[in-house]
């Protein structure tokens, strides 16, 4: 008799594969951990199984262990797979990459962005634009004119920064 | 009005629904396993007003579920209707659900994710179940600051669906492919291809009614309409090989392929007691009757109907109680049998 991988407890009825980027995994399960219906296996215990991020290797290299916004620590993402809140990834973000390479092979999104962030990039954009301007104004000694890129600057990241996290 | 899934869409004979998802989260709050109630409350009444305030049509278009208000029973039928997820199904947390009247579309508060807008659509829709979820998307980017880098896109609670977090998925029909053995090695492809199957298959794969559910397993590095592009793609060439198959099986075993489907047909239509996966087999057949052109007096609509309603949530609403297993076989063939002969027609009437 196979065990249930989940629940260790009930034999495994259940035959399960999950195919990642030609990548096979056979998992087999009871019927109760399956779910009667529309097998909906939590596929968390297995992905951290396989993409763990190392919590020893975190701490010899003294990298922070805990996000200090939402207080996720590297053992609780092991034992959950999930991440605590968007700053997780910024501050677990050396460990992120290599595990987002191996999900998705890739770690660079090319897909759609929120109106919110595509004002602010365009507001970046023409901040460095501005700072240019100003830069060859000062050189130049149009004073005049520096004034009024500087109000520019000023405005535009003033408007920004209302926009920035919390 | 109308709901989605009994209308018949394009490519209909292999291709049971669409389904687009986008998963979102809030940046001012951390995700909902780690949220604290008022969090999630906030995500809720604020989700509301990003859709709400400006848009009064959507407001008449959405209902606000809450599931601890929900008996097992009808959290169950939401989950049997797709219309919620299993994890949202069984949620501790302060859950709730925007529910479209055609229930074509849902947005899942507070899963694993403080958002998942999805919509659903029958055959081949994929195109525009993504318009829809990503014009909604819209308007409440419009108000609410998501959690969102600009080198890894949108940041979701498993790191598996960061970047786009869109999962793109079809329900596919595969009966020849399955009887013939020909699926295990086009699977296996799929999955070489980037593609997740999911579903039973190896030793049950028959007893799940030969559907398979194909969908994207990357996220990120592609672009949305990459991504609702390959698995139209990838779905149309198993599309082709099963519609080729079954001319195949008909031409060859004609006598062994239409007995089956008769066989199949005379079951549904007098058993007495039916097992949810007997009877997902029989319903199976009898599509591929209808596809085929064997069967004259059902229509894919009629299979719809039976498939949702023959599943343990939606038959005890039906019967408008708690039913054991035993019962719920009596209850299923019940309701298959008298839907067969038409005696239902009521039904199909309050249905549309």
């Amino acid at each position: 008799m196979t065990f249930c991988q989940i629940c260790r407890k009930r034999e495994a009825k259940v035959h399960y594969t999950r195919i990642i980027n030609g990548q096979k995994t056979d998992l087999h399960v009871c019927n109760e951990c399956a779910g009667a219906y529309g097998v909906k296996i939590d596929l968390n215990s297995l992905i951290t199984g396989l993409l763990g991020i190392d919590g020893d290797q975190m701490v010899k290299q003294r990298a922070v262990v805990r996000c200090d916004r939402c207080g996720m620590t590297v053992e609780d993402f092991n034992r959950t797979g999930k991440m605590g809140c968007g700053t997780c990834y910024e501050v677990f973000q050396e460990s992120m990459q290599e595990l987002l390479t191996r999900i998705h092979g890739n770690t660079r999104h090319r897909g759609k962005i929120p109106i919110k962030f595509e004002l602010k990039q365009k507001n970046d954009l023409r901040i460095e634009e501005l700072k240019k301007q100003l830069e060859e104004c000062i050189r130049t000694e149009n004073y005049e004119r520096a004034a009024q890129i500087r109000d520019e600057i000023k405005f535009l990241t003033g408007e920004r920064g209302g926009r920035s996290y919390e | 009005m109308s709901k989605w899934y009994v209308d018949t869409g394009p490519d209909s004979d292999v291709v049971i629904s669409s389904r687009v998802r986008l998963a979102r989260n809030f940046n001012n709050y951390p995700f909902p396993h780690r949220s604290l109630p008022e969090h999630q409350e906030k995500v809720i009444r604020e989700t509301c007003d990003a859709l709400f305030s400006d848009n009064p049509k959507l407001k008449e278009t959405f209902s606000l579920i809450r599931l601890h208000e929900l008996t097992p029973i009808e959290r169950q039928v939401l989950m049997e209707k797709h219309l919620i997820s299993k994890e949202l199904a069984e949620s501790n947390l302060n859950a709730g659900a925007l529910i479209s009247k055609d229930e074509q579309v849902s947005i899942m508060l507070n899963e694993e994710d403080h958002l998942r807008i999805q919509c659903l659509a029958t055959g081949m829709q994929l195109e525009k179940a993504f318009d829809i979820c990503n014009y909604l998307d819209n308007v409440i980017a419009d108000k609410i600051d998501y959690a969102y880098s600009n080198t890894i896109g949108y940041l979701t609670s498993c790191p598996t669906n960061v970047g786009t977090a869109i999962r793109v998925s079809v329900m596919l029909h595969l009966p020849a492919l399955t009887m013939t053995g020909y699926i295990k090695p086009i699977l296996e492809s799929c999955g070489k291809l980037g593609l997740a199957v999911r579903g039973l298959y190896g030793e049950n794969t028959e007893a799940y009614g030969n559907m398979f559910q194909l969908s994207n397993q990357v996220t990120l590095g592609k672009n949305e309409n990459d991504i609702v592009m390959s698995v139209k793609n990838i779905s149309y060439q198993i599309i082709e090989q099963e519609r080729l198959l079954r001319i195949e099986l008909l031409n060859k075993n004609n006598v062994k392929l239409v007995d089956r489907i008769m066989r199949s047909y005379g079951i549904l239509r007098y058993a007495q007691s039916l097992s949810s996966d007997e009877a997902l087999q029989r319903l199976s057949d009898i599509r591929l009757g209808i596809n085929l052109g064997l069967i004259e007096d059902l229509t894919e609509k009629d299979l719809s109907i039976m498939f949702l309603m023959i599943q343990p949530g939606n038959l005890q609403q039906y019967e408008k109680r708690e039913l054991g297993p035993e019962e719920r076989d009596i209850a299923r063939a019940n309701y298959v049998r008298k839907y067969m002969q038409k005696g239902f027609n009521q039904d199909k009437e309050k249905m549309d």
